[in-house]
């Protein structure tokens, strides 16, 4: 009985060809529309660590001087989201979490010893230790370094597996050498390929939205090298003063990421209490003119305080869905429309012995099948769609790239996972009922003696 | 004409037409809103930058050894393109404008409001040597360009950079305006805060739009403050300007000789300016196409739906428009109830869209923070709606109009 | 009032030409009530289509109230009928979304009116039909007969010289086929000159005059004495 209502119903699209088109081609188009802003939603709207998120927490102090919020700060309740050094230090010596880092971005040359490589720069990450476990920073070989190499500090470095696979053809380079800024450090790990999304941990940078860094140092590094920041320098205070090299040491400007791990809910508010009786020290030494407001923000709440999702995608969301409204209203009336022009022919059935309900039965079948139809094609255009987007949204970012992590972060902006892909077919037959039930209930309802009337 | 009948015929079977007003309503919203919005980013992507890009390309160094010589270096580079035939001028700087990096102090004419929080204006730092404004292409509109004997020397850092803070520099229009209001600005002395230094303004360029930032950052785009300092190493990042035409060939002579010219530093990248503006809009220009083109598919499928409902309407109609003709309608008659009734129709959706699209606007104020949406998109949205379904209905009208009265009488 | 000479309609396809009319010729005086018959595809309805101007002769000429109205634009022809022919169908044809009321004044609307004017006419139009009670209505809720009877005071209301009905009676049970005969006795008796065309003999018979058509021609004549007329018919 389904497979004769099928029949039915492919019987009934082919007979009028052109508006058949029309209204799969109305679907199409509003699932295409719907389905290109969701995936470009749900791209940057993941959790990049789920399995982590009652753990892993971000810690930020407001140093900021108490004054009036500036126009253009949306939330000028949110603590600045780096720390200065001095608090980052003192933060450290808390034994209360499992896993603490501090950390920062910055570039320097690596020199290889292949010389058929030319040095080239690299983008480096100076971070204690606790980095590769906190996030969960998978190797390939070796490991990251010990909290203790943080204090000498050791001349040891991680590698990507980008940079391993370039210097040393992606062999096992743990114990070798690598010269970086002229200065020779000694690999004791690789990462494997690993691109968070974002990069929840430091969301300077093209907002969350890069890749992580090429190399991995200890911070320990900084006091020797003063690498300079390759990210938000914040100088929160107008009591600070630059006045020369150690003005990041001491000075009252935030420049590192800070973040803690740990083993349970009742460590997170002894954590909270500490933290809080810090600046409450410090403000009866003159720093944090404003009240406590220190936020330790675990990832979910961390992404939406600084918006790494952004206004452009849910604008662009909101016009996908209404688009679908319109594709919907709009083959809803052609669907009424055809209906009720093949009136007559439903009438004739009826009088031939059908329920009202087979009538219903054999339009939503129909309605279904142009849903589904409608969904392929649109399937088929949300693809061509995305494709399309990818270069005009992202030229400029993949032309200056051979880090195959870049070209990969970039393809994911425009990735349909299997999740969208499910959630378009269910789209699809969602549009198809909601535009065909209630022509297809409609035109059961109609009385059989109305169609065979003659005029 | 027949209005009441008109109406009172179309409330009797609404359905048809009570989705197409539904539709036009929802694409009105779409229209208005979009349309602001494609034209807010266009006109963040097109603001004048002030600077000559079509005539300019950059050049970043890097340093191979731990004992670059750095200051040795940039003299030797600096003379090796100054002296290039067809560069108009060559300067290192701190930042490339266009790149979205940037350094920025707050100023002011008096020191103490700079202790304020907030306090003092903020400007957007370049530094450079006295070629720094030309090799930008800049104008310079009052006063003169730095005294060549006043550019610092490079330091090892840019801490101590700051705390070098050179004697003279020179503003941009828009900074001058801030720091004194009432225009006397050429002379001043201003107060940088955070490295409690100061300098005289000696020259004001007329406008340099740093990096193209969404309207409501303005101030942080076009307040720019221009230092005589020429920024740290290891790492060197040159602007170089060429005479019209010429740049092609210079960069192709630089790409070949530069990365030789010192030992001890390779080149990381040389790019024409121009790419590099484009790509800083990139995101804007994208986000125009991206909502341009869906609105207009958002428009053709209304369209769809107006014809649609126009065409169902005449089939459905066939006998009751012979009839009309038959007792005594002129063509002219059923054009006419045609467009007036699909006028009613459209309209009706107008009105509700109007409504939606106000509600809508005053979200996306919020939004994205741009000023309300200005009425005359409203009126443009309305009148484009009106045009469009209007031409929509015209060839379903028309057919309606050419049916022969002798259809009255057929019993078929 | 109507004057055929030698009319022609031919209709064309690609495959086919059928002379649906040929070398017609007849005339009807003012006044008068005459019937047309003949059998299915004997161009009746084409005959009608032609007298009412629906249509456009090919061959002849046609003289309608004492103007040769053989080639006219459509606009001319939209005049003529609009002012001075009335149209009753056999399927009633009213507008099914308007009400009656608004079905009547149709017509009124294609000529410069007023429209104190407009109900005027159409209110005692409503009455001469016996429906004035009715005006709300819309046509699925009226009966067979009295959904003609609207369509007749929309024949009327114009004042038209002449009515032209296509099977008035053909979808109505006998005893509303009475009422509405003796409603068009009654319209033609005040003056009305009307043209029927009709399958049942013995409306045919209560007539001044029946034209006879077969395959496009007037075949016979018949004439039948005169008559007298209902006064009232009854709801």
């Amino acid at each position: 009985m389904f497979f004769h209502d099928l029949q039915l119903a492919l019987r009934s699209l082919r007979r009028n060809p052109f508006l058949s088109a029309l209204m799969i081609g109305a679907i199409a188009v509003g699932i295409a529309a719907s389905m290109i802003a969701i995936t470009l939603y749900h791209a940057r709207a993941g959790h990049p660590i789920p399995w982590k998120e009652d753990k892993l927490f971000a810690v930020t102090l407001d140093t900021r001087d108490d004054g009036p919020p500036e126009s253009f700060e949306r939330h000028p309740e949110y603590p600045p989201f780096q720390l200065t050094y001095r608090d980052a230090r003192a933060l450290y010596a808390s034994d209360i979490p499992i896993h603490s880092v501090m950390m920062y971005r910055s570039g320097q040359v690596l020199s290889p010893d292949n010389k058929n490589i030319k040095p080239f720069g690299v983008t480096t990450r100076l971070t204690t230790a606790d980095f590769f476990p906190m996030f969960d920073v998978p190797f390939i070989y070796g490991s990251g370094w010990a909290r203790a190499e943080d204090d000498a500090p050791g001349a040891v470095v991680v590698l990507s597996k980008f940079i391993n696979d370039k210097i040393f053809g992606g062999a096992n380079s743990v114990g070798r050498e690598v010269v970086l800024d002229g200065r020779p450090y000694r690999v004791v790990g690789v990462i494997a390929a690993w691109v968070p999304r974002p990069k929840y941990y430091d969301l300077n940078n093209w907002g969350g939205w890069e890749i992580p860094e090429e190399v991995y140092i200890s911070f320990g590094w900084y006091r020797a090298l003063r690498l300079s920041p390759h990210g938000n320098v914040n100088c929160v205070s107008r009591s600070a003063k630059i006045e020369g090299p150690d003005a990041l040491l001491t000075q009252e400007c935030v420049w590192l990421q800070y973040w803690v791990e740990f083993r349970n809910r009742s460590d997170r508010d002894r954590y909270q209490a500490f933290v809080d009786n810090y600046t409450n020290e410090g403000r009866r030494h003159g720093r944090f003119p404003r009240k406590n407001n220190n936020r330790i923000v675990a990832v979910q709440t961390w992404l939406s305080m600084y918006d790494v999702v952004g206004d452009d995608s849910r604008m662009q969301l909101a016009l996908g869905f209404v688009f679908l409204g319109v594709c919907i209203l709009n083959t809803l009336g052609l669907m009424l429309a055809k209906f009720l022009t093949a009136a007559p022919i439903c009438g004739l059935r009826r009088a031939l012995g059908a329920r009202r309900s087979d009538i219903i039965r054999q339009h939503l079948i129909e309605v279904i099948v142009v849903g589904l139809l409608g969904g392929a094609v649109g399937m088929a255009l949300t693809l061509g769609g995305l494709g399309f987007l990818k270069v005009l949204m992202f030229s400029a970012r993949l032309a200056h790239s051979d880090n195959p992590d870049r070209v990969a972060l970039v393809q994911s902006f425009v990735h349909m996972d299997l999740s969208v892909m499910l959630a378009a077919i269910g789209l699809s037959l969602l549009t198809g009922v909601l535009a065909g039930l209630y022509p297809a209930v409609r035109i059961g309802r109609l009385a059989p003696a109305t169609f065979l009337k003659t005029q | 004409m027949e209005i009441r009948a008109l109406l009172s015929a179309l409330w009797r079977s609404k359905t048809g037409p009570l989705l197409v007003a539904a539709q036009v309503a929802l694409t009105l919203a779409v229209v208005v809103n979009m349309a602001y919005i494609v034209h807010q980013k266009l006109s963040d992507a097109g603001k004048p930058t002030g600077m000559d890009f079509g005539n300019m390309f950059w050049i970043t160094t890097q340093a191979n050894t731990p004992d670059f010589n750095y200051t040795a270096a940039v003299k030797a580079d600096l003379q090796y393109l100054n002296a290039l035939p067809g560069v108009v001028a060559a300067t290192p700087v701190n930042n490339r404008p266009q790149t979205f990096s940037n350094m920025g102090l707050p100023f002011a004419a008096d020191p103490q409001t700079l202790l304020n929080p907030n306090g003092g204006v903020p400007g957007t730092i370049y530094f450079g040597t006295d070629k720094l404004i030309d090799a930008l292409g800049l104008k310079l509109i009052a006063g003169r360009n730095f005294d060549p004997n006043v550019i610092a020397a490079p330091t090892a850092d840019f801490g101590t950079a700051m705390a070098a803070w050179a004697p003279e520099m020179i503003v941009s229009q828009e900074m001058a305006k801030k720091l004194f209001p009432k225009g006397d600005a050429l002379g001043k002395t201003v107060y940088a805060g955070l490295i409690n230094k100061s300098a005289v303004i000696v020259g004001i360029v007329e406008r340099m739009q740093a990096n193209p930032l969404p309207s409501q950052y303005e101030q942080f785009a076009v307040q720019v403050v221009l230092v005589p300092i020429i920024a740290p190493g290891p790492n060197g990042s040159y602007v170089v300007r060429t005479k019209p035409g010429r740049r092609d060939a210079v960069m192709a002579e630089v790409d070949k000789k530069f990365g030789d010219l010192q030992p001890g530093r390779f080149v990381e990248r040389i790019e024409a300016y121009d790419r590099t503006a484009a790509d800083a809009v990139e995101g804007y220009r994208a986000n125009a196409i991206i909502l341009s083109v869906a609105t207009f598919f958002v428009v053709l499928v209304t369209v769809i739906g107006i014809v649609g409902l126009a065409a169902f309407s005449v089939a459905t109609r066939t006998k009751q428009l012979g009839t009309r003709r038959a007792i005594g309608a002129r063509k002219f008659h059923i054009l006419r109830y045609f467009l007036v009734e699909n006028w009613i129709i459209t309209t009706s959706g107008v009105v509700l869209g109007c409504v939606l699209a106000l509600a809508a606007g005053v979200q996306l104020s919020r939004m994205y923070q741009i000023p309300q949406l200005p009425l005359y998109y409203l009126v443009g949205g309305v009148l484009l709606l009106w045009v469009v379904g209007l031409l929509a209905v015209l060839v379903p009208a028309l057919r309606a109009a050419s049916i022969s009265p002798a259809v009255a009488t057929r019993t078929v | 009032m109507i004057e055929m000479h030698n009319v022609s309609k031919v209709f064309r396809t690609d495959v086919v030409q059928t002379h649906a009319l040929r070398d017609l010729s007849l005339k009807v005086e003012p006044g008068e009530f005459v019937a047309i018959t003949g059998h299915s595809g004997s161009g009746k309805t084409t005959f009608l289509n032609v007298a009412g101007l629906l249509e456009e002769l090919d061959g002849g000429r046609y003289t309608f109230d004492g103007q040769d109205v053989s080639r006219l634009t459509d606009n001319q022809r939209s005049g003529i009928r609009s002012e001075k022919i009335g149209f009753i169908f056999q399927g009633f044809n009213l507008i099914p979304d308007l009400n009656v009321y608004h079905n009547v004044e149709a017509p009124l609307y294609y000529r410069r009116m007023s429209g104190p004017e407009r109900h005027r006419r159409i209110t005692a139009a409503l009455d001469r039909v016996g429906l004035s009670t009715r005006t709300k209505h819309i046509p699925a809720q009226l009966s067979g007969g009295q959904q003609q009877r609207v369509a007749i005071a929309r024949a009327i209301c114009g004042d038209p010289r002449v009515i032209l009905a296509d099977e008035p009676t053909g979808n109505l049970d006998t005893t509303m086929s009475e009422q509405i005969m003796d409603l068009l006795l009654e319209i033609n008796a005040a003056g009305t000159t009307i043209l029927m065309v009709t399958h049942n003999p013995e409306l045919a018979q209560r007539v001044h005059r029946q034209f006879h058509i077969v395959d496009g021609q007037i075949d016979q004549i018949h004439q039948f004495k005169r008559f007298q007329a209902v006064t009232t018919a009854a709801v």
